[in-house]
């Protein structure tokens, strides 16, 4: 990924290069970076000549997401992206510290569509399970009084009647 | 003794070690801002928002934020218990938005006071997506039920971009406007032909417009003059007879047509924009087939030979069949389209079938794409009809025929999906020869020898092998693939460049990759 680009050449292709907080360096084309609202405004008031540093955001989570932001840049037909978002999230999903890092990391770059498709997933995650099952799943220590507990049990007993 | 290998791996042992307790002792979900818990919680039901926020004080206070409040698959709609649960719901809101409200609440059981205070609350919370069905428990006529009436306060509603009623009655004001409605999807909503203009007039943002069995027993006219209205989709179910449907709208780009519809007449006016149909009619075991009906619906899609791209159920292509054995329409008008440059057929590929998806060759002059998805072979009246009619096997169009004149020679691309029919095959399929199994689809061999043999054009044609394959083990699904390559491979090209792909057998329904067609 490191290698020396022109200037010609980056305007021809207007390729711009991204810089993690780990130092990797992505060159990925202008309309892919643009997909970032974040990204977007810093090329637009610093111009896309020197490497923009992403410092919050490590390699790993940058590449998946310039991942994203490069197939969702091409204009695909539907049925074609919903199959890959779909790939995409079983992929994350499966490592949940990494998926957590990555929602923040879209959510920080202003990258709404991601951010809507981590927050399903998460929602799918949380879907008819008992608080128990969450708090095992997500490692939720339950710091409620009894009485909290219970007072919300009775506000909203339909709620947890068996599913 | 320097090991420098050995140094390294151990660091990345301890640096997986460290990830893999890290995964499984910390809670990091719930360091999240809320910003973003509020947007996982928005596409929960309340009942899972409640069981969330019941995991710890992290998570305690959330739900009174959550943007959007859906009730629509709670057990208990049909009680008062629920009333309260909605309530209860709306009442700890404060100031902020409630981007989208959900319900589903029985007719029956549920006041109309109640509704009138839900919608009038959340309209004055700046709703912007808002689902609202009272169909009850039990079956309807919509003659008799008393309809839910919408309280005024809705069409107050200036952030309104999409809404969905289902068994209510509008009664418009005077003087009202949805600024922001973008769609708009209405079902079991009865409303006289004044009412529907006035409120499609009112709506100067609205694009998508459903309209789900409205009217049914009147006549239905749909006035859509609005620049943006550009999607309009009428399903209708059940017998309309004697009534009539008109569609005028200037800016429309896509019509979809499902149900059963019979009603006696259609009227299309001013759809100059129009680029894609889809006539996805379907008929039940019990719909008896009148050669009356498809000559009515040859008639019908008359009106639409100049869009760009049509699209057809198996009903339509068994009704083009009878009308073009029976040979209806032809003396009485000639459906000539040369507009047409996209097909998508639904075929059983029943011998009889054919008449009908060459008819469609035949008439489109200018198809430059030809999709045939094959569905499952059901049973119909169809056969019977041609015999009471006096048509027999000998009469039914065969690919050997030299009656192709004007077979049009634009086509380029042929896409059939799921070629060898049936979903899943029976256990016992798994001892029967390949070769029965491909000879059992005769038809579909000899309807692509035929393509092959007459397009001179063509340059791609794609194929697609059924689900069905996945019922048989490996060792059966690749003989049987190896054998279905080798027949298709070895007939014989009109064209010199055509290429015959095999690919890859769908699990996901249907999909058709468009830039992959266009490649």
């Amino acid at each position: 990924m490191a290698t020396i680009i022109t200037k010609e050449q980056q305007e021809k292709e207007k390729m711009v290069t991204l810089v993690s907080s780990d130092s990797e360096k992505f060159v990925v084309e202008q309309k892919v970076a643009e997909k970032s609202h974040v990204i977007k405004m810093v090329m637009n008031c610093c111009g896309i000549e020197s490497p923009i540093p992403v410092r919050r955001v490590k390699g790993d989570i940058l590449k998946s997401i310039l991942e994203y932001c490069e197939k969702h840049s091409k204009g695909e037909a539907q049925e074609v992206m919903e199959k890959w978002d779909k790939e995409y999230m079983d992929k994350a999903e499966k490592d949940l510290v990494f998926f957590h890092d990555l929602m923040l990391a879209s959510h920080f770059l202003h990258i709404q569509e991601l951010v809507d498709l981590i927050a399903v997933t998460f929602a799918g995650m949380l879907k008819m399970k008992s608080p128990e099952e969450i708090r095992q799943k997500f490692n939720i220590n339950n710091d409620l009084t009894k009485e909290q507990e219970e007072h919300i049990m009775t506000t909203f007993g339909w709620a947890f009647q068996p599913i | 003794m320097e090991r420098p290998w050995k140094i390294q791996n151990l660091s990345l042992d301890l640096d997986e070690f460290e990830r893999y307790t890290d995964k499984i002792k910390i809670d990091r979900i719930s360091k999240l801002p809320d910003a973003l818990l509020l947007q996982i919680l928005s596409f929960l039901q309340v009942q899972d928002v409640m069981r969330v926020c019941c995991v710890s004080t992290r998570w305690k206070h959330l739900w009174k934020s959550v943007p959007s409040i859906d009730f629509t698959e709670a057990k208990i709609r049909t009680t008062g218990e629920f009333i309260r649960a909605v309530n209860k719901a709306l009442s700890n809101r404060g100031g902020l938005q409630i981007r989208e409200f959900r319900v589903c609440v029985d007719s029956d059981l549920c006041q109309i006071n109640n509704v009138d205070y839900w919608i009038t609350f959340v309209v004055s919370h700046n709703v912007e997506v808002l689902y609202l069905d009272c169909t009850p428990d039990r079956p309807v006529s919509v003659n008799k039920d008393k309809l839910c009436l919408i309280p005024q306060s809705l069409y107050r509603c200036q952030y309104l971009h999409t809404l969905t009623l289902k068994f209510c009655q509008m009664d418009l004001p005077s003087i009202f406007c949805l600024a922001s409605l973008r769609k708009l999807h209405l079902e079991l909503v009865e409303f006289t032909n004044e009412d529907l203009e006035v409120l499609l007039s009112n709506c100067p943002s609205l694009k998508y417009l459903t309209l789900k069995n409205c009217s049914k027993y009147t006549h239905l006219r749909v006035f859509a003059k609005n620049s943006h209205n550009e999607n309009l989709n009428i399903h209708e179910d059940g017998l309309n007879s004697e009534t009539d449907l008109l569609v005028s709208a200037p800016n429309l780009l896509t019509l979809n047509f499902s149900g059963q519809s019979k009603r006696e007449r259609f009227f299309g006016e001013n759809l100059k924009s129009l680029v894609s149909v889809n006539f996805n009619f379907s008929s039940t075991y019990r719909h008896i087939w009148d050669p009356e009906d498809c000559f009515l619906f040859g008639q019908f899609i008359d009106h639409f030979c100049y869009v760009k791209s049509l699209k057809l159920s198996n009903w339509c292509i068994l009704n083009l069949s009878i009308r073009a054995i029976l040979n209806l329409g032809t003396s009485v008008s000639n459906m000539v389209s040369n507009t047409v440059n996209e097909a998508t057929l639904a075929t059983r590929f029943n011998k009889c079938e054919l008449a009908g998806l060459v008819y469609v060759l035949k008439n489109f002059i200018n198809l430059g794409v030809l999709i045939l998805n094959v569905v499952e072979d059901v049973e119909t009246k169809f056969e019977d009809i041609l015999k009471d009619e006096g048509f027999y096997e000998t009469t039914y169009w065969k690919p050997d025929e030299l009656s192709v004149v004007g077979l049009q020679q634009h086509l380029r691309t042929v896409a059939i999906h799921g070629i060898l029919g049936s979903k899943s095959f029976s256990s016992t399929a798994e001892l029967v020869p390949t070769e029965d199994i491909l000879d059992r689809r005769r038809t579909e061999f000899e309807f692509v020898r035929f393509l092959l043999k007459n397009l001179k054009e063509l340059e791609t044609m794609f194929i697609t092998p059924t689900e069905g394959l996945n019922t048989f083990s490996d060792s059966k699904k690749l003989d049987i693939l190896f054998q279905l390559s080798s027949r298709l491979l070895s007939l014989p090209r009109s064209s010199p460049n055509v290429q015959v792909i095999i690919r890859p057998i769908q699990h996901t329904g249907i999909g058709i990759n468009r830039t992959q067609l266009r490649l």
